[in-house]
């Protein structure tokens, strides 16, 4: 397959930025010692940088953490996302984690309706004709109590076009992944997670104020490289969308929960809700975009643009 | 879909087999059938462990489901195949063998009772499977004990981040709380993680030394914020650092007209130390202030009140958060504001997410506001961005 | 109570399609015929109670609520008699599967 498995992430990563320092500093005609003054002069995060390792960086030996790298690029005007998914190398070595190190961990096929088969992603927009069929089918994976309303609300056409449906379809028809999210204002969303107003308000406000922060209510894919997939549709999302300040969760699948704790996202509250004299926990997280951009997982996600990802044949 | 099923009853395993074939709509399961534990333990050897799902029944003649448990336990390359166990013993039995087995760190798809309901088990172990072999495990990620937390603080790799207070009456930004984030090559560690690690090592002082010049630069650096406080957490424990106490009080004589606050968390057993109390005294001799942190979160709060001359109080955001539907949170938050009042201190509520939550603290005459509702934690470079923006009217929290 | 086993016997092979009822009817009957020789063989309490159980395991898959009665049970005659109750019951279906 050509590529190194282990050395992946580090090697590009180091790779990247090498590249994105050299030519930063020509464009900026700055010598390293003209770069280390200027990176002094806007950041106490670079007290005790010295020109060696400024030279370490750009010779690829070593690398600052993404956290500084993010710091480094906005003094330029740029953000990490724009330097790493402009770079090819960086884009494939995401895909590929994704792709394939499930199967490299486990050759069997363990799903019942899912053989690995070819899957194709679609956004389905609220006037599809299969958009509420979808919708009610991952209401009822997702099981949040707090996404269905009462039957007496009725629900304006015009409201549901806020939400974004995404579906990994397999044999044109059979749902393997899906992923629900939507564009809303912070101040909307804390009222909504806080429970003093339901999903309609919360879907209404975007009517009213300047979205700034994108929230997921549901993302799953029967297989890991699915459920990968399905993460980066909306991480793309936000990182191409600028007025984007803040991604969030707000989430009743214990799954989702705890593969956001692994990738080292802190829970913001937790929340029980009761129906049918059953306790459900509504899981929620925020996080700025800054810290999305420095957590390598997600930033890895998000440079895959979605029309990328190739349905993978059986047997690679 | 391999299906191992143990029960020693040849009609309950025809039964579950026919509900298997009734539940999956694809032919791709093949069922396995073992009679007692040793025939299950002998099957899963022979399949070498490829088992998508095992359904164990726990009591078995001659033999019991617990032996097979054991095995997988044991045998770290089976301890992944999803559980599944059945029994038709009482609820508590099913409770104990439920957290015997999660505590034996296998794959549990739950614990059953006879007759099971095999779709709910399938829609179970279709959710486990899409995590338990997550590919981003693949991408190394750290496990907490593996922070090299001695090794990130001699880089200082530490990043502050600031959350606005406000005015209650006036809507004014009064200062910013500090709170602290380390990273690494993986992203953003967070204080619940961290704190733990460096008081373990005994690295606290040299944390809280870096986080105090760390703030105090920027506040040089940056001549618009010197009106605003400065508000940094402090520990008892830090406190009966000597060396720490010089470090912040030379500070604080060199910037006179910074306005550090110093946010004093609980710490019951060093509290009444003479060396704690003593620190205390020297700090507020220097014209620093001192706020109670996580004010109402235990009982020694109150018996400190009349040992510390402090400044401020602040509310924990646990009481704070849903004042508007705890009637007990309200109630507590209600007598904290009385209380502060009555010894004519600042009371900050932190925690404040929304509008309604805002409102009752100002009808109760809490002074200072802070919380999500005006801004999440945000990295210093940040701030001046934010402060105009509010200022502005363009962020939420100031519509006055 | 006859006609409540009957109904639930009834009622759990029906679930299944035709191709599933034979094979289950003959691993209940199988099943039963191992436990009733099994209770005549009885000799200590041990031995009982296991038989009981496997006897509950039964019932639940039946969604018999018999769980209260098998516990009650103390003797291999009581426990010999619901058995033979349940295989007649089960013998007078047979034509109807």
């Amino acid at each position: 397959m050509g590529y190194k498995k282990y050395a992946y992430p580090k090697t590009v990563i180091m790779k990247v930025f090498s590249e994105f320092l050299r030519k930063i500093r020509s464009e900026h005609h700055l010598s390293q010692e003209g770069l280390r003054a200027l990176l002094n002069e806007k950041s106490h995060s670079f007290d005790s940088l010295d020109t060696i390792s400024i030279s370490r960086w750009e010779r690829g030996i070593n690398t600052p953490s993404l956290t500084k790298q993010s710091e480094i690029a906005e003094v330029f005007g740029v953000d990490l996302f724009n330097i790493y998914s402009s770079d090819a190398d960086f884009v494939e070595e995401s895909l590929y984690a994704i792709q394939f190190s499930a199967g490299e961990k486990n050759d069997k096929v363990t799903h019942p309706y899912y053989n690995n088969e070819q899957y194709q992603i679609e956004f389905i927009h609220s006037e599809h004709v299969k958009f509420e069929q979808f919708l009610k089918l991952c209401l009822v994976y997702e099981g949040n109590p707090r996404l269905l309303p009462t039957h007496q609300e009725k629900i304006s056409a015009a409201l549901l076009t806020s939400l974004t449906l995404v579906s990994a379809l397999c044999n044109f028809s059979q749902l393997v992944g899906h992923c629900l999210f939507c564009k809303v204002n912070t101040k909307a969303l804390f009222e909504f997670m806080n429970n003093s107003i339901g999903i309609l308000d919360l879907l209404a406000s975007t009517q009213q104020h300047q979205a700034n922060v994108l929230v997921v209510f549901s993302s799953f894919g029967v297989s890991p490289q699915i459920d990968n997939h399905m993460m980066s549709v909306y991480l793309n999302q936000l990182a191409t969308d600028k007025t984007i300040e803040y991604l969030s969760f707000s989430t009743c699948d214990s799954k989702l929960k705890q593969k956001l704790m692994q990738m080292k996202i802190p829970m913001f509250k937790v929340k029980p809700i009761e129906q049918n004299a059953k306790i459900i926990q509504n899981y929620s997280f925020i996080m700025s975009r800054s810290e999305v951009m420095a957590n390598r997982n997600m930033l890895m996600l998000s440079v895959i643009p979605t029309r990328d990802m190739q349905p993978t044949t059986t047997g690679i | 879909m391999n299906i191992l099923i143990v029960d020693d009853q040849q009609f309950v395993r025809e039964a579950i087999k026919a509900d298997l074939a009734e539940n999956t709509l694809h032919n791709k399961v093949k069922t396995f059938e073992a009679e007692n534990a040793q025939q299950g333990i002998e099957a899963i050897v022979a399949m070498k462990g490829n088992i998508d799902l095992l359904i164990l029944d726990l009591k078995m003649d001659n033999s019991d489901g617990m032996e097979v448990i054991n095995f997988l336990s044991v045998q770290s390359r089976y301890a992944t195949i999803p559980l599944a166990v059945i029994s038709s013993s009482d609820k508590r039995t099913l409770e104990l063998v439920n957290s015997i087995a999660c505590g034996l760190k296998l794959n549990v798809v739950g614990v059953f009772e006879k007759p099971i309901d095999m779709d709910t088990i399938l829609t179970e172990t279709r959710r486990l499977q899409s995590v338990s072999q997550n590919p981003l495990e693949v991408m190394a990620t750290t496990a907490v004990s593996d922070y090299d937390i001695t090794q990130l603080l001699a880089d200082e790799q530490v990043l502050l981040c600031f959350q606005p207070q406000v005015d209650m009456k006036s809507k004014a930004i009064t200062g910013f709380e500090v709170l602290a984030r380390m990273y690494d090559e993986n992203g953003y560690i967070y204080p619940d993680t961290f704190i733990p690690l460096i008081y373990e090592i005994g690295l606290n002082a040299q944390f809280t030394k870096i986080i105090i010049a760390k703030a105090f630069k920027l506040w040089i650096h940056e001549a618009n914020l010197s009106g605003y406080t400065l508000s940094i957490n402090i520990t008892a424990q830090d406190l009966i650092n000597n060396d720490l106490i010089n470090f912040i009080i030379r500070q604080k004589q060199a910037h006179s007209h910074i306005k550090l606050i110093l946010e004093l968390t609980e710490s019951q057993e060093i509290m009444n130390q003479a060396s704690v109390l003593n620190s205390i005294a020297r700090l507020i001799i220097n014209g620093i202030r001192i706020s109670l942190d996580d004010f109402g979160k235990s009982y020694s709060t109150y018996e400190r009140l009349d040992t510390i001359p402090f400044n401020e109080i602040k509310i924990d955001r646990s009481f704070v958060c849903d004042i508007d539907t705890n009637e007990q949170h309200r109630l507590i938050v209600e007598s904290t504001i009385a209380l502060a009042k009555k010894m004519s201190v600042n009371v900050v509520a932190e925690g404040i997410e929304t509008e309604s939550v805002l409102n009752i603290l100002d009808d109760l005459g809490c002074d200072i506001a802070q919380g999500y509702l005006y801004s999440p934690p945000m990295e210093g470079r940040y701030l001046n961005a934010w402060i105009n923006r509010y200022e502005h009217r363009e962020v939420s929290g100031n519509d006055k | 109570m006859t006609s409540n086993i009957k109904d639930s016997l009834k009622g759990f092979f029906w679930r299944y399609s035709d191709a599933r009822r034979l094979p289950l009817y003959q691993a209940l009957v199988s099943e039963l015929t191992n436990i009733r020789s099994q209770a005549g063989l009885v000799e200590n309490a041990e031995k009982l109670n296991s038989l009981k159980h496997q006897f509950k395991g039964i019932c639940r898959y039946l969604h018999l609520e018999l769980d209260m009665q098998i516990d009650a049970m103390t003797t291999p005659e009581q426990l010999l008699y619901a058995v033979d109750n349940m295989h007649k019951e089960v013998a007078a279906i047979e034509h109807e599967l």
